[in-house]
């Protein structure tokens, strides 16, 4: 019994079999809600509903009023991609919270954030003017045999390259 | 692999340090598996389909914790480190799901009279927006340390740091998706359509084709590994 | 036969990794490496370069979420 937690929820898991796994979630996903898996999206939906809180409303010509996805009586908090989204947290929490490993983990200092907030800016940006992040446009994108995914593939390994080069110079 | 003489280091540290004997976390662990099913219940009861979306995702992100899946890694190793195990395991990804994608798109289609808007999967548009898009996406999960799958499992795991990059994440994504969307939309976005692969190929040749360059893809990325010495 | 000690806590992926890299180019064969993190993404990515390179590791949990990597560095006569 405890060999067997050492190797299912302690020792992590080949990724070979973690992509298997991820790609049969991702259909399941598919065939039960109509819609693969994204992320981006829910968290445009949670920013416009705090934007609303703030009593911001004119959302003409923004992605959601042109592109939608909301189906009839979901709101900004609940709705498909932002249910799946916590989910993903809270998933993860239970994961680490078996394997014995849930720390509170501090920042070390003001470079990371200024990092952190630079590349969280830059991918939501990215993923929203390019329909879709490395789940909705790459990992869901390119099974569904749309172009946009391997162009966005390619470009994400581009702007990869890119900074790997400013995180080799100014971060190590 | 190990050695002798860190087997030997390994014990020496041990009686240095006294491993801290770690609080057992199961007791959480249930409490949040209860509260998991009550909000599955309670989502359920709010809409049928609903019931299944927090399961998976649930599976979702404790296959992504358990594994240390990370798609920011696939790309950044073999360019820092050169190694590809990550890289290889999501090309295997994207090979298994291109096969059930396409057995659901041919099931649910009439294959020789659909329209774009019938086709189950993220059909979306492709221009300049997609390029501009993907490259900034590719230098920010770089440099932030993780991509949108990755700063969700990071919140989960406790990061304080990524609970900054997910706020940073939605501000960027107000910015460009309410704020400046109409400039983009006018500048590329505006009249064009989805490029639907086997629209273009055929159902079965689009299938082998991206099944081919996956296969590739896969072997170009292991050899890569080999010859790189880093 | 030295010992070297590198301390990554808080530190996010991949810098533990990259740090431990630049540090093992100026060892020795035969000498230790000793990393603390509490990152445990970096354990996996270490191990998979560390296997690559031909050096020797282990590592243990010394708390919650918070491990100790050992490296003894191998050099290869190739």
């Amino acid at each position: 019994m405890n060999k067997l937690y050492e190797i299912v929820l302690k020792t992590p898991w080949p990724y070979w079999i973690a992509g298997i796994i991820l790609s049969l979630l991702n259909i399941f996903l598919l065939i039960t809600t109509g819609s693969p898996w994204r992320v981006t999206s829910g968290f445009l939906y949670w920013g416009m509903g705090f934007l609303e809180k703030l009593g911001y409303s004119d959302f003409t010509g923004s992605y959601i009023e042109l592109y939608g996805g909301l189906t009839a009586g979901e709101t900004f908090l609940l709705n498909t991609v932002s249910i799946l989204n916590v989910a993903v947290i809270a998933g993860a929490l239970l994961s680490v919270l078996i394997s014995n490993e849930f720390k509170w983990k501090k920042i070390k200092n003001a470079k990371q954030v200024a990092f952190g907030i630079t590349g969280g800016l830059l991918m939501g940006y990215g993923a929203i003017i390019a329909f879709g992040c490395n789940i909705g446009a790459f990992f869901s994108g390119i099974p569904s045999f749309s172009l946009h995914g391997w162009v966005f593939g390619g470009s994400m390994v581009v702007g990869g390259v890119i900074g790997s080069k400013i995180l080799m110079r100014y971060m190590v | 692999m190990t050695s002798e003489r860190i087997e030997a280091l390994k014990r020496r540290r041990k009686e240095e340090r006294e491993v801290i004997k770690s609080t057992n976390q199961s007791p959480h662990a249930w409490i949040l598996l209860v509260i998991i099913l009550m909000v599955s219940m309670a989502l359920f009861l709010n809409q049928s389909f609903y019931m299944w979306i927090f399961p998976i995702g649930i599976l979702l992100g404790f296959t992504l914790e358990r594994s240390r899946f990370c798609f920011t890694a696939s790309i950044r190793n073999p360019l820092t480190i050169g190694t590809t195990k990550l890289l290889q395991a999501v090309i295997l990804a994207l090979m298994v799901s291109t096969v059930f994608f396409f057995i659901l798109q041919v099931q649910t289609l009439d294959v020789g009279n659909f329209q774009l808007s019938e086709v189950p999967g993220n059909l979306r548009p492709l221009g300049w927006n997609t390029v501009i898009g993907g490259v900034l996406f590719g230098v920010g999960m770089i440099i932030a340390g993780g991509c949108a799958s990755g700063t969700l499992v990071r919140v989960g795991e406790g990061f304080t740091l990524q609970i900054v990059v997910l706020v940073a994440f939605i501000a960027g994504a107000i910015l460009a998706g309410v704020f400046h969307y109409p400039f983009w939309y006018d500048l590329f976005i505006e009249g064009r359509e989805a490029i639907y692969l086997p629209e273009i190929f055929g159902f079965i040749p689009a299938l082998l084709l991206q099944l081919a360059v996956l296969g590739i893809l896969y072997v170009a990325a292991r050899s890569f590994a080999k010859r790189k010495k880093i | 036969m030295k010992e070297e000690f590198l301390d990554c806590m808080h530190e996010a992926c991949p810098i533990p990794l990259l740090k431990a890299l630049k540090k093992l180019e100026q060892m020795k064969a035969g000498d230790l490496l000793i990393m603390k993190t509490d990152h445990n993404c970096s354990i996996t990515n270490v191990i998979e370069w560390v296997d690559k390179q031909g050096h020797k590791m282990d590592y243990i949990e010394i708390g919650k979420g918070e491990w100790e990597i050992y490296i003894e560095k191998v050099v290869s006569d190739e």
